[in-house]
């Protein structure tokens, strides 16, 4: 399939979704969020398909998050509508019967931070940054943020984190257990591809067995 | 209000002017800030004059001296279980408190001062902070530190030591003792300067997360955001980021 705000290409047992709005840091409108729900579900449906990498191009930016210029035009219930869209895309990660890796090419803020939130392993490039900045702007994380870094990170650095809506480096991400590894930008793709083959070749979706391969590779 | 055991200001903070960090210190260097009845309704007293105060944004709650944090509940208190119950409202109260509670950790934590400190949301610790003999904390731990038998293990009858307890995430961050309260200063002014509605319903939302799945969670997400949707800061916020400025939020 085709689709026009993300890629999402096959090769061999791997499936690489890319986030394809570079003009707009990739913020996810509802077009690019339906388009990656889609994705999933033709990765679910693809046998041969034995892990999915969710990344995007270049190093600038992974996602700022939400369409705010989208989401601001929106009425009660689009309002309403957009943040089940999001939940309901980002728990099919979460439910897809294969291991999803997130890749941080670059700045992952509000709800890009919670799709990487959703996967079950992630890595970052040292430029790359995290947040949910979503208290400096009146809003809370609405895509599962407030449930899911808890869980990874327990209570009080997430707590932390959302409540200042502060913004880390890759280091500090990896510190807290927000991220399994940080990689040199300059061999990010080529270190990303290898961690997706290893993982294909041993699919699994046990998380401790996960950050083992993305550790070793 | 006047406070015998534990003293009550409002701060202004690195970002602001306004005094909006409500800053509650226990008093009672002599016994290692042990919780006394009296301490323990006069922090009630505090808390529910913090609540009602709109300008206050965010707790720290600290304590006098560098020795001792806080060493539980009084051994001179006459009926100790009902100053036990006392003290478990009172914890029960911060972590439930509709304002983020920070803890700024020195010296040496015991028994409920252990609780005390895994009730506020989040801990910031000086380097000689000491943890030991939890009373209750074991539930309140495991969600702190995220695995349930590293709390088994950490509690085991043993002292943790700053730096332990920071690599296992017990305390969000350990600092020397002469930073402890500008760092905490610091995190304080970032809460406060947020969008109050904001904050004060992400904590609801925080705080469900490990009673409830992540479909549940979402519909109090979904409720939340609702309720964001409605106010003037929502508009004022995403207004100041088009206008590539810092946010005004009212409250409203």
């Amino acid at each position: 399939m085709s689709y026009k705000n993300i890629s999402c290409t096959k090769e061999q047992n791997k499936a690489i979704i890319k986030l394809n709005r570079p003009e707009a840091l990739n913020a996810l409108n509802r077009e690019t969020l339906s388009e990656l729900g889609s994705a999933l579900d033709e990765i679910w449906n693809a046998p041969e398909v034995k892990v999915v990498v969710i990344t995007a191009e270049g190093q600038k930016a992974f996602s700022v998050g939400a369409d705010l210029k989208e989401a601001s035009s929106l009425d009660e219930a689009g309002v309403k509508e957009l943040i089940e869209l999001g939940q309901s895309v980002y728990r099919k990660i979460d439910d897809l019967p294969k291991p999803v890796l997130v890749a941080i090419n670059g700045i992952a803020l509000g709800g890009g931070v919670e799709m990487s939130l959703a996967a079950d392993v992630r890595v970052a490039s040292e430029t790359a940054k995290v947040g949910s900045p979503e208290v400096n702007i009146g809003l809370i994380p609405g895509w599962g943020g407030t449930q899911r870094l808890p869980r990874i990170l327990g209570k009080g650095k997430a707590a932390e984190l959302i409540f200042t809506g502060g913004i880390i480096d890759a280091k500090e991400a990896e510190r807290i257990g927000m991220v399994d590894r940080v990689l040199s930008p300059d061999e990010f793709t080529s270190t990303v591809n290898r961690m997706a083959s290893a993982i294909a070749a041993k699919p699994s979706t046990n998380r401790a067995e996960l950050i083992q391969v993305v550790k070793s590779v | 209000m006047e406070f015998k055991t534990i003293t009550y200001a409002k701060e202004s903070s690195f970002l602001s002017p306004e005094e909006n960090v409500a800053v509650i210190k226990l008093s009672r260097p002599e016994v290692s800030n042990a919780l006394s009845k009296d301490m323990l309704s006069e922090i009630d007293a505090a808390l529910e004059e913090i609540r009602r105060d709109e300008q206050a944004r965010v707790v720290v709650l600290s304590a006098e001296g560098e020795k001792a944090f806080c060493a539980g509940v009084d051994p001179e208190e006459p009926n100790r279980q009902e100053a036990e119950r006392c003290a478990e409202q009172i914890l029960k109260k911060v972590e439930e408190f509709d304002k983020p509670v920070i803890a700024a950790v020195t010296g040496e934590v015991s028994g409920f001062g252990v609780g005390l400190a895994l009730a506020c949301d989040m801990r910031v610790a000086a380097e000689n902070a000491k943890f030991q003999n939890p009373a209750e904390a074991a539930r309140r731990l495991a969600k702190i530190v995220g695995r349930p038998n590293v709390a088994d293990v950490l509690f085991s009858g043993r002292a943790v030591e700053a730096k332990e307890a920071e690599s296992v995430g017990l305390v969000n961050k350990v600092v020397p003792t002469d930073e402890l309260l500008t760092t905490v200063n610091w995190t304080a002014g970032k809460i406060a300067s947020s969008a109050p509605l904001a904050v004060r319903l992400s904590k609801k939302c925080v705080n469900k997360s490990f009673e409830v799945s992540i479909a549940e969670g979402n519909r109090l997400e979904l409720d939340a955001i609702l309720q964001c949707a409605r106010t003037e800061d929502l508009r004022e916020g995403i207004k100041a980021v088009f206008e590539k400025r810092s946010p005004q939020f009212k409250g409203k």
